[in-house]
C-alpha cells in the first residue's frame, strides 16, 4: 500500500490538509497529487494529516516528538525506515500508548526507502482499517470481543508455532553444521587419497624408468662385448700370419733369422701402421 | 476448484440458458436428470477421478471447453480475484490467503505470485499431489474438506472458487461456509463463488447453487458485513463472488 493511499484514506473524512513535519520533506514526492494539499504548519486551522519520517534509531523519541501538539482529530502517519520485521515492537507500542495514540492502520513498504508505516490518532472513536484490504471497522462490543479473542487465542498458537519454528531452526542449524563437518572430513580424505594416488603413480613411473635403464644397460653391455670380440677377431686376422712367418724365418735361418725379424719389427714401428698394409710376401716387411 | 460456470457455445438458446450454472451437456456420467444430485462421497470421488483424468485447467474448469478456452476464463477470474482483494501486494509482510477447494492450484499459484502467502486445500489427493509438485515460494497445500480445515492460524482472505455449488448436501454446505468464515480474522475478507440468483437451484447432478440471500444471512450471523456481489462478467453467466468482510 502506497503512502499516498494511506493518506488518501485518512484525509477525506477528517482532514482539511496535510502537514509534513520538518525533516520529512523528502516524503512529499510520494504523495503524488496529494502534494498539492500540503500546508505550512502555520496555515493549518483544523484536523490535519500529519506526516513524520521516523529513522532507524531513537524511534521512541522520534514518535514522541511527532505526536507533540497533535490535535484530537488529527491523523499522524509515521513513515518508518525500519522494515516491519525489525520494528522495536515493545518500545514502540509502549510509546504509542503512553502518548495516547490509537493505531488504526499498518502497512509495509509504502514508499521507496521506507520499511513500513503506521497510522495513528488520538481520536478514540476513529475506525481502524484491516490489513492491506482497507475495510473500515468500527469498535463495536462484538468486534472488540472478537479482536481480543483473536489476540489471545491466535497469540497463544503463534507463540507455540514460533517456539516450534525456532526449535526446528536450531535442529536444522545443528544438522547443517554436522553435514559441513562431515563434508570437511570427506574433503580431507579425498585430498589424502588424491595425494596417495599421485605418489603411487610417481613410484610406478620411477620403477618403469629403472627397468628401461636396466634393459638398455644390458643391451649396451651385449653390444660392447660383441664389438670387443669382433675387434679381437679382426686383430687376430691381421697379425696372426706375420707371427707365423717370423717363427718360420727363425727356424729356417737360426743365425740371421732373429736379426731379420728384429729389424723388420723396428722398421714397422718406425713406419707406423700406415705401412703395415704392404705385401705379406715381401720378406723385408716381416 | 470446481467446474466453470458454463460455456455460451454449449447453449443453442442463450435466453433459455441465461442464469444457468452449467449445461447438462457438461455432465460426464451419462445422466440426464439434473435433480438427482450426487452424494457427498460420490461427489468427492467424481472430482478426484476428474482431476486425475483431465488436464490442468479442464480438470477443475469447464470440461466441455478447450484448454485455450479454459485458459482465457481462468485469466479473467484471476483478474476478478485481484479486484476483490484490492490490488494489494506485500511480499515482505504478505496477506495470508486460504484457497479453499484449490483443485490443482491454479489460483493458489497466481495469488502466491502476487506476493500473498497461500494455503490451498482440496479433498482430491491427486490434485493436492500435483499442487505440491508445482509448489513454489509462499505456497502450502493439504488434503482437507472445507468443513474440516482447522489450522492454528487465521487468514486475511479466504477464497472459495467454484466449489460451494459442488457441495450438494445443504448441511455440508453450511458447515463449510461457517468453517471458512471462522478462519477469517477481523477485517479480513471471505470471498465465495456462487450464483447471484435469489433461489436455490440444482443444475446438474454435481451442481447446486444457493440463493444469494442465504449467503447474506449466514454471513451476517457469522459477524460479516456483506460488501458486494462481484460478477464474473462472462456472457450469459450470473455467477461471481460474494464478498464479505469480518466486522465482528
Amino acid at each position: 500500500m502506497l503512502l499516498q493511499e494511506l493518506v488518501e484514506r485518512a484525509a477525506p473524512d477528517v482532514a482539511q490538509g496535510i502537514v509534513v513535519m520538518a525533516g520529512s520533506e523528502h516524503l512529499v514526492p510520494f504523495l503524488g497529487p496529494l502534494a498539492a494539499r500540503v500546508l505550512d504548519p502555520s496555515e493549518a486551522s483544523g484536523p490535519v494529516v500529519r506526516i513524520a519520517a521516523i529513522g532507524t534509531s531513537d524511534v521512541e523519541d522520534s514518535v514522541r516528538a511527532s505526536a507533540e501538539g497533535l490535535g484530537g482529530r488529527d491523523i499522524l502517519v509515521l513513515a518508518m525506515r525500519l522494515p516491519p520485521g525489525r520494528l522495536p515492537v515493545g518500545r514502540l507500542v509502549e510509546t504509542l500508548v503512553t502518548c495516547g495514540l490509537w493505531v488504526v492502520e499498518g502497512a509495509p513498504a509504502p514508499a521507496r526507502g521506507l520499511g513500513c508505516a503506521l497510522v495513528v490518532t488520538r481520536d478514540d472513536s476513529a475506525p481502524w482499517r484491516s490489513y492491506l484490504l482497507g475495510d473500515t471497522l468500527a469498535r463495536a462490543e462484538r468486534s472488540v470481543a472478537r479482536l481480543l479473542a483473536e489476540h489471545v487465542v491466535e497469540g497463544l498458537a503463534l507463540r507455540a508455532q514460533g517456539a516450534e519454528l525456532r526449535s526446528r531452526d536450531r535442529a536444522r542449524t545443528l544438522e547443517l553444521e554436522q553435514v559441513r563437518s562431515a563434508m570437511a572430513e570427506r574433503d580431507a580424505e579425498l585430498e589424502h587419497a588424491r595425494q596417495e594416488i599421485a605418489d603411487r603413480a610417481a613410484d610406478r613411473s620411477v620403477a618403469q624408468l629403472r627397468r628401461q635403464v636396466d634393459l638398455q644397460e644390458a643391451e649396451l653391455r651385449a653390444v660392447t662385448e660383441e664389438l670387443r670380440r669382433a675387434q679381437r677377431a679382426e686383430y687376430d686376422a691381421r697379425h696372426g700370419g706375420r707371427v707365423m712367418r717370423a717363427i718360420g724365418l727363425v727356424r729356417h735361418d737360426p743365425v740371421h733369422g732373429s736379426s731379420r725379424v728384429l729389424r723388420s719389427v723396428l722398421r714397422r714401428r718406425d713406419r707406423g701402421h700406415a705401412h703395415e698394409s704392404t705385401s705379406e710376401n715381401d720378406d723385408s716387411s716381416v | 476448484m470446481g467446474a466453470w460456470l458454463h460455456s455460451v457455445r454449449q447453449r443453442p438458446d442463450r435466453s433459455e440458458a441465461a442464469g444457468r450454472v452449467t449445461g447438462v451437456a457438461e455432465m460426464t456420467d451419462g445422466s440426464t436428470d439434473p435433480h438427482t444430485v450426487m452424494g457427498s462421497q460420490e461427489a468427492r470421488a467424481y472430482w478426484d477421478t476428474r482431476h486425475g483424468a483431465e488436464d490442468d485447467l479442464r480438470s477443475g474448469g469447464n470440461i466441455g471447453m478447450s484448454e485455450a478456452g479454459n485458459r482465457l476464463i481462468y485469466a479473467l477470474r484471476v483478474a476478478r480475484l485481484i479486484e476483490v482483494t484490492e490490488y494489494q501486494s506485500a511480499p515482505t509482510a504478505p496477506l495470508r490467503v486460504l484457497d479453499a477447494g484449490c483443485g490443482k492450484g491454479y489460483f493458489s499459484r497466481a495469488m502466491a505470485s502476487f506476493g500473498h502467502e497461500v494455503d490451498g486445500i482440496d479433498t482430491s489427493e491427486g490434485a493436492i499431489a500435483e499442487c505440491l509438485r508445482l509448489a513454489e515460494e509462499r505456497q502450502s497445500f493439504a488434503v482437507s474438506a472445507l468443513a474440516d480445515w482447522c489450522p492454528p492460524r487465521l487468514y486475511d482472505v479466504v477464497v472459495c472458487i467454484d466449489v460451494l455449488f459442488h457441495i450438494l448436501d445443504d448441511q455440508e454446505w453450511e458447515a463449510s461456509v461457517r468453517n471458512l468464515g471462522a478462519l477469517v480474522r477481523m477485517g479480513g475478507r471471505l470471498i465465495l463463488a456462487d450464483h447471484a440468483g435469489d433461489q436455490d437451484r440444482v443444475w446438474a447432478r454435481h451442481q447446486k447453487t444457493r440463493a444469494a440471500s442465504r449467503y447474506e444471512a449466514l454471513l451476517a450471523d457469522l459477524g460479516f458485513g456483506y460488501l458486494r456481489f462481484a460478477p464474473n462478467g462472462l456472457p450469459g453467466a450470473d455467477v461471481g463472488f460474494h464478498v464479505a468482510v469480518r466486522a465482528a
